[in-house]
C-alpha cells in the first residue's frame, strides 16, 4: 500500500521543483513573444516567479503540515474551503491534461512521427500511476536522481553549443519598445514559474516544515536560473528565429558539431522532457487526487480510488481537448489569466486574511505581556492562528 | 468500432465492480458515489470518443472567458 506518510527532506523537495520547473518549458519556447528580448522577460519572471514562491511557502510553513484546502478551511470557512479546494483540483487536472499534450505532440510531431499517440501517453501514464502508488517520497526520490542527469545535460549542451554562440543576437534592448518584453514576462511568469503553487499541496510533506520558505524560494531560484541559461543558450544560438519554432531547444542541439564527430545530439533533448514531463505529470495527478480526497474528505488510506479514473480522464483529455496546433497556441496566449487566481489571487488573498487575523488577535490579546497564542505558538514562529 | 467500445466499456464495469466491492466492505458510500460518478465519466467519454463523435473540450468556454482579459492588457495592433 502507498507509503505516503512518509515524508519529503529538503533536497528532495528542491529536485521535485527542479524538475516540476523543467516539464515542458525546458523544450518550448519561453517567452516567444519578446524575440531577443526574451532574456530580459525570463529574468523579470523569475523575480515575479520567486516572490509567487514566498508567498505560498510562508503560507505553507505559517500552517504546517496543512495544505492550501485546509488552510482556506481555516481561514474562511468549510465551504469556501471546499470550492476552492475544486477548483485546484480542476488546475491541477487541466495542467496535467496538457503537460501530457506537449509531450505527446512532442513525440509525434518531432520523434516518432508515425506512432499512436495513444501508445506514447500510456506508457508515462502507466509509469505515473505507479510512483504516485508508491507514494510521494518514492517520486521526490526519482527526481533526485533524474535531476543530476539534466543538470549534467545542459552544462554539457553550453560547452558543446559555445563555439555557436552569437553575442550579438541578444542586442539591441527595447527595440520594439516595452510591451513586448512586459508581456513575455507575464506568460514566462505563468508558465512555468507560477505552477509551481500546485506545490501548496505538496510542502506540508516536508519533513522541516520551518524550512519551507527558504527551500521553496531557494530552489525556484535556482532552478530559474538553470532555466534561464537554457532559454538564453537557444537565443545566443539561433536569435529572433526562437520566436518562430516551436521546439527550440531541439533545434539548437541539431548545431551541435565538434571536430565532425560529436553531432546529432537532439535525442537528449527527449531524455530531459521524459524525465521532467514523467515527474511534472505525476505532481499534477497527485495533486489533483489529493485535493478531491481533501474536498471529499476520503482518508489517506483510500485515496488511490481516485486513481485509476483520474488517469483514463487525463488520457481521455489529451485527445480531445485541442483540435490543432493552432487551437493550442490561441489557448497558451490566455494561459496567464486563466492561471492568475490560481497562482496569485488565492494565495495572496490567504495571505492577507491570515496577516489581518493574525493582527487582530495581537490586539485584543494583553497589550502588556505575551498573548495566549504566542506563548503556545512553537518557537520557529509557526503554528495556529 | 462496436466491439471496441464493448470492450473499453467491459474493462470500466470490471474495474469498477472490483473497487466497489472493496469500498463495499468497509462501508466507504461517500468514497463510492465520487468514484462511480468518475469512473462513469471515464466510460462515457471513452466510449463516445472510440465511436468516432466529437466530445466538447473546455478549452474555448474558458478562452472566451479570458480573452476580453486578454485583449484589454495587451491590445492587438
Amino acid at each position: 500500500m502507498s507509503s505516503d506518510r512518509q515524508q519529503v527532506s529538503g533536497t528532495e523537495m528542491g529536485a521535485l521543483l527542479f524538475m516540476f520547473l523543467f516539464g515542458s518549458s525546458f523544450t518550448l519556447p519561453m517567452a516567444a513573444v519578446a524575440k531577443h528580448d526574451a532574456w530580459l522577460s525570463i529574468l523579470s519572471a523569475l523575480a515575479a516567479g520567486t516572490c509567487l514562491a514566498w508567498l505560498y511557502a510562508h503560507l505553507c510553513q505559517s500552517f504546517p503540515g496543512r495544505t492550501i484546502i485546509e488552510i482556506t478551511e481555516q481561514l474562511l470557512g468549510k465551504w469556501t474551503g471546499k470550492g476552492i479546494g475544486l477548483l485546484y483540483a480542476w488546475y491541477s487536472f487541466h495542467l496535467g491534461v496538457l503537460v501530457l499534450k506537449n509531450f505527446t505532440v512532442l513525440i509525434s510531431s518531432v520523434g516518432l512521427t508515425k506512432t499512436p499517440t495513444f501508445v506514447s501517453a500510456l506508457p508515462l501514464l502507466a509509469i505515473m500511476l505507479w510512483v504516485t502508488f508508491q507514494g510521494i517520497d518514492v517520486l521526490s526520490r526519482c527526481a533526485v536522481v533524474l535531476l543530476a542527469f539534466i543538470v549534467l545535460e545542459i552544462v554539457v549542451s553550453v560547452i558543446l553549443l559555445s563555439p555557436d554562440f552569437h553575442f550579438e543576437y541578444l542586442l539591441p534592448l527595447f527595440d520594439q519598445g516595452w510591451r513586448p518584453v512586459v508581456k513575455g514576462a507575464l506568460e514566462s511568469t505563468a508558465f512555468p514559474f507560477g505552477e509551481t503553487v500546485l506545490f501548496a499541496f505538496v510542502l506540508p510533506k516536508l519533513s522541516k516544515h520551518s524550512r519551507a520558505v527558504k527551500t521553496t524560494v531557494g530552489f525556484t531560484l535556482a532552478a530559474g536560473l538553470l532555466l534561464w541559461i537554457g532559454q538564453t543558450r537557444n537565443l545566443l544560438v539561433l536569435g529572433d528565429l526562437v520566436s518562430n519554432l516551436i521546439y527550440p531547444t531541439y533545434s539548437a542541439y541539431q548545431y551541435v558539431s565538434i571536430a565532425d564527430f560529436i553531432e546529432r545530439i537532439e535525442p537528449m533533448v527527449f531524455m530531459t522532457e521524459v524525465a521532467s514531463v514523467f515527474v511534472k505529470l505525476s505532481i499534477c495527478f497527485y495533486v489533483t487526487t489529493l485535493a478531491l480526497s481533501q474536498v471529499f474528505q476520503t482518508e489517506e488510506r483510500h485515496r488511490a480510488v481516485y486513481y485509476v479514473p483520474i488517469a483514463l480522464l487525463i488520457l481521455e483529455m489529451n485527445f480531445f481537448i485541442y483540435k490543432n496546433s493552432a487551437d493550442m497556441y490561441q489557448f497558451s496566449e490566455i494561459w496567464p489569466y486563466y492561471s492568475m487566481p490560481f497562482q496569485i489571487l488565492i494565495p495572496l488573498l490567504l495571505w492577507v486574511v491570515m496577516r489581518i487575523k493574525r493582527r487582530t488577535s495581537a490586539q485584543t490579546s494583553d497589550p502588556h505581556g505575551k498573548t495566549p497564542d504566542q506563548t503556545r505558538r512553537p518557537a520557529d514562529g509557526t503554528g495556529d492562528l | 468500432m462496436i466491439a471496441q467500445i464493448v470492450l473499453f466499456l467491459l474493462f470500466i464495469a470490471l474495474l469498477s465492480i472490483f473497487q466497489v466491492r472493496s469500498l463495499l466492505s468497509q462501508q466507504k458510500k461517500k468514497e463510492i458515489a465520487v468514484y462511480l460518478t468518475l469512473m462513469s465519466g471515464a466510460g462515457l467519454i471513452g466510449a463516445l470518443m472510440l465511436a468516432g463523435i466529437e466530445v466538447p473540450s473546455p478549452a474555448p468556454p474558458i478562452r472566451a472567458m479570458f480573452e476580453p482579459i486578454s485583449k484589454m492588457i495587451f491590445p492587438k495592433p
